[in-house]
């Protein structure tokens, strides 16, 4: 069969390069990526924690709007119309090219900023209200009460659903082979077009499961030590574990 | 998660019960599997023996041809009647008259033909499988592809064209570093390394590729790539007043296309014949001109 | 506006409603599939573990690859039409997804309704059947519907293998135009449409949670 034929297997391993390079820029989108996303999502989940009704419908059009489109047609969207509006903001003679770094990066970044801001937010309320005024009847300040009883708290609510948000993450860099991005999937699908050979795609999962495997592990890991938490709150855990498994892709 | 929960909810399978649920299940998906088979067109009827194609084709009725779906003037689907039309579908109709005994205009009006869309990617295995019976595809005839399948003889020639925005390029020395899209699974990028190097010029630019045309367009308005490169029957689709060819004289990368049928089959001779009468009795010449092809 | 003629709208819409097509077959399927690898995954102990250990490692294998590689994947090595390819590869992948979520659910029914069928005298399949699944379905309805959204985001990859679907439809009309502002228009028209489905989605759900805490 052709996907054990060893000389296809031979012109495979020859190219690698080709697909090392992708791994590295796909790596590279990931780690940015998630940075923004990260910091964007906690500004963003904070904002719908506070009593300002404006913060409030910031947050709601933003995380309605990107957890309601595409993501490719996002980028493709960046990518196509980006450049000329760029030129018409910038005054330009032409449309300013957005490298595919920075496309990848927006893309994945803003997308699921939108998803952590709700891991957030669920993290923030899912600490009762009790835990709060207890701290403050027993004399921390609230920034002190944030600081030693509420986050820390949440920081063990948030970890896993996190966690799975990366894993998406990366899972969704792959966006980029649309719009010729450079990335790990678009190397391995030109290889594929090229050659013809099914051994390219067999590589691609491979460098792809090098990255995910570790995070679905981690993934596991803390939602099984989360869970080792007192009864009360196991329910509250597994359901939305589950929804944090399902709620996004 | 809940690994602590499973002890609790343990209830096992007996063999015999998972054996029954599994054949039930295999059931359900051979069913559906059938039924799927019964939807995909055209598909799954092996021909079984090679030595003759033309009868397989004769017995079903139909002409299963593999074209293309975004090229106006050769092969493009009227989203306007869900119909396609083109150069190359009507060359289709022209094989199908040959093999089942009747006239063009009957083979037109009988519906003589199944049409397949098909890609550069994957238009070559789906001949192999016999899914398909032909490729009129603007398929380029080349030493590689002959070992895997057979052509007729050409019944067109075109050129690569590069397609630029107007006013923005000079000459093909401007190329150097600039960004050349082409089509996945094309031979376009060969063609215009190799061009560079016979006219001696020293310049590198850098090819991106793209699943589809309508991309590659989108991507030149857009300022993403500077060249959008392929057969100028295909650029003739998407030419329009902000764009226009880079040095149209320099003929580069000659396309011959020709239909392309599984190797070895009695087939291939049928359609060879087709092309060799329609170039001969000006048949295909104007089909160019009624379809104002580049 | 130049763009908007009734040909290319009803040639989008067309897309659209290709969009739907498979997204529903690709969740039903899934669904179906997804609950099948629970159980194997969940029940499957003793003589019959090495199923589960399949079942998980197929449930890995697809959490752990993006959904465009079995995409590409599929319709290199698949022949059949379009709709049978995209459904094909993404009940693939959508299966391992939904899995995962029927196993959070199983794992959040009280042990004691399964002492209790059991005690009834329900065998195995009946009181899944009967009892469990039933109410598995009811605890998971939220997160299912969000793979729903989820799986009709995804269909917009399918334009990279060129399926006719809304995403590669309006790219063919926006080929054929080059102003910014037309450019625009389109899109609007894309997002619009998408989030008009998305979000009636996500709205059906939330009436739903709230009627459940309602009663």
């Amino acid at each position: 069969m052709d996907l054990f034929d060893p000389m296809r297997w031979q012109q495979t391993l020859a190219n690698m390069d080709m697909f090392w390079e992708g791994f590295g820029f796909t790596l590279r989108v990931v780690l940015a990526g998630l940075a923004l996303a990260l910091v964007l999502g906690t500004v963003l989940g904070i904002f719908s924690t506070t009593r300002s009704k404006v913060l409030h419908a910031i947050n709601r059009v933003y995380v309605e709007f990107y957890q309601n489109t595409p993501l490719p047609v996002q980028v493709f969207f960046m990518y196509a119309a980006g450049p000329l509006i760029l030129q018409r903001v910038t005054g330009a003679s032409d449309p300013v090219r957005i490298a595919s770094f920075t496309l990848g990066t927006l893309g994945v970044g803003l997308y699921h900023a939108a998803y952590i801001s709700e891991v957030i937010r669920q993290g923030i309320e899912s600490v009762p209200r009790g835990q709060m005024e207890a701290a403050l009847s027993q004399g921390f300040s609230r920034a002190q009460a944030y600081r030693y009883v509420i986050l820390p708290q949440t920081f063990r609510i948030i970890l896993p659903p996190l966690c799975n948000q990366a894993l998406n993450l990366v899972k969704n860099t792959s966006v980029l082979a649309l719009i010729a991005g450079g990335d790990l999937m678009y190397n391995a699908d030109n290889f594929v077009s090229t050659y013809g050979y099914l051994q390219g795609y067999v590589m691609c999962c491979l460098l792809y499961f090098l990255i995910c495997f570790p995070l679905a592990l981690l993934v596991q890991h803390l939602e099984r030590s989360s869970s080792r938490t007192p009864r009360r709150r196991r329910r509250a855990v597994a359901a939305q574990a589950g929804q944090a498994a399902g709620g996004e892709a | 998660m809940g690994r602590h929960l499973r002890g609790e909810n343990r209830m096992n399978l007996s063999r015999r019960q998972f054996v029954r649920a599994a054949g039930a299940v295999a059931l359900g998906l051979a069913g559906s599997g059938a039924l799927a088979g019964c939807e995909s067109t055209g598909s799954g009827s092996t021909s079984g023996s090679e030595s003759s194609k033309l009868a397989t084709i004769k017995d079903r009725g139909t002409l299963n041809c593999g074209v293309k779906k975004d090229i106006p003037g050769y092969g493009y689907l009227d989203p306007a009647t869900g119909k396609y039309r083109g150069m190359e579908i009507d060359l289709c109709y022209q094989v199908a008259a040959k093999v089942f005994g009747c006239s063009y205009e009957q083979a037109k009006s009988d519906d003589l033909v199944a049409f397949t869309d098909v890609t550069p990617k994957t238009r070559g295995p789906l001949i192999d499988n016999d899914q398909l019976d032909m490729i009129c595809a603007t398929y380029t005839i080349t030493d590689e592809r002959k070992q895997s399948w057979d052509f007729t003889r050409a019944y067109r020639s075109d050129y690569i064209g590069l397609l630029v925005k107007k006013g923005k390029f000079k000459g093909l020395r401007d190329l150097d570093g600039k960004y050349i899209g082409v089509s996945q699974g094309s031979s376009t990028k060969q063609a215009i390394q190799d061009m560079l190097k016979d006219k001696g010029l020293d310049v590198s630019p850098t090819f991106l590729q793209f699943p589809d045309y309508s991309t590659l367009k989108i991507a030149l308005d857009s300022g993403n790539i500077d060249v959008f490169s392929v057969d100028r029957s295909i650029l003739g689709g998407y030419k329009d007043d902000t764009t226009e060819l880079l040095e149209p004289d320099v003929k580069f990368g000659k396309q011959e296309y020709g239909i392309a049928t599984k190797k070895g089959c009695d087939f291939s001779s049928t359609c060879d014949q087709v092309v060799a009468e329609c170039l001969s009795n000006g048949w295909l010449d104007q089909e160019v001109k009624d379809w104002n092809l580049l | 506006m130049g763009v908007f003629t009734a040909t290319n709208v009803a040639f989008m819409l067309g897309g659209f409603v290709k969009t739907i097509e498979i997204s529903a077959l690709s969740i039903i399927l899934s669904v179906a599939l997804g609950t099948v690898l629970a159980m194997v995954k969940q029940y499957c102990t003793g003589r019959l573990r090495v199923l589960s250990v399949i079942a998980s490692a197929y449930i890995e294998l697809f959490r752990c690859t993006p959904n465009l590689l079995w995409i590409l994947f599929v319709y290199f090595t698949v022949k059949g039409n379009d709709v049978l390819i995209s459904v094909l590869a993404f009940t693939l992948f959508t299966s391992a997804v939904m899995a995962e979520i029927v196993r959070g659910g199983l794992n959040s029914i009280p042990k004691s309704q399964f002492e209790a069928a059991q005690s009834q005298g329900f065998g195995f399949f009946q009181s899944m059947r009967l009892i469990i699944l039933p109410q598995t379905f009811k605890l998971i309805i939220p997160a299912l519907f969000g793979q729903c959204t989820t799986v009709v985001k995804d269909s917009s990859y399918l334009a990279g293998i060129n399926v006719a679907e809304f995403m590669y439809t309006s790219k063919v009309i926006m080929a054929t135009t080059t102003s910014l502002d037309q450019i625009l228009l389109v899109y609007g028209f894309i997002f619009l449409l998408y989030f008009a489905l998305n979000f009636g989605i996500s709205l059906a759900v939330r009436r739903y949670q709230r009627s459940l805490v309602a009663a």
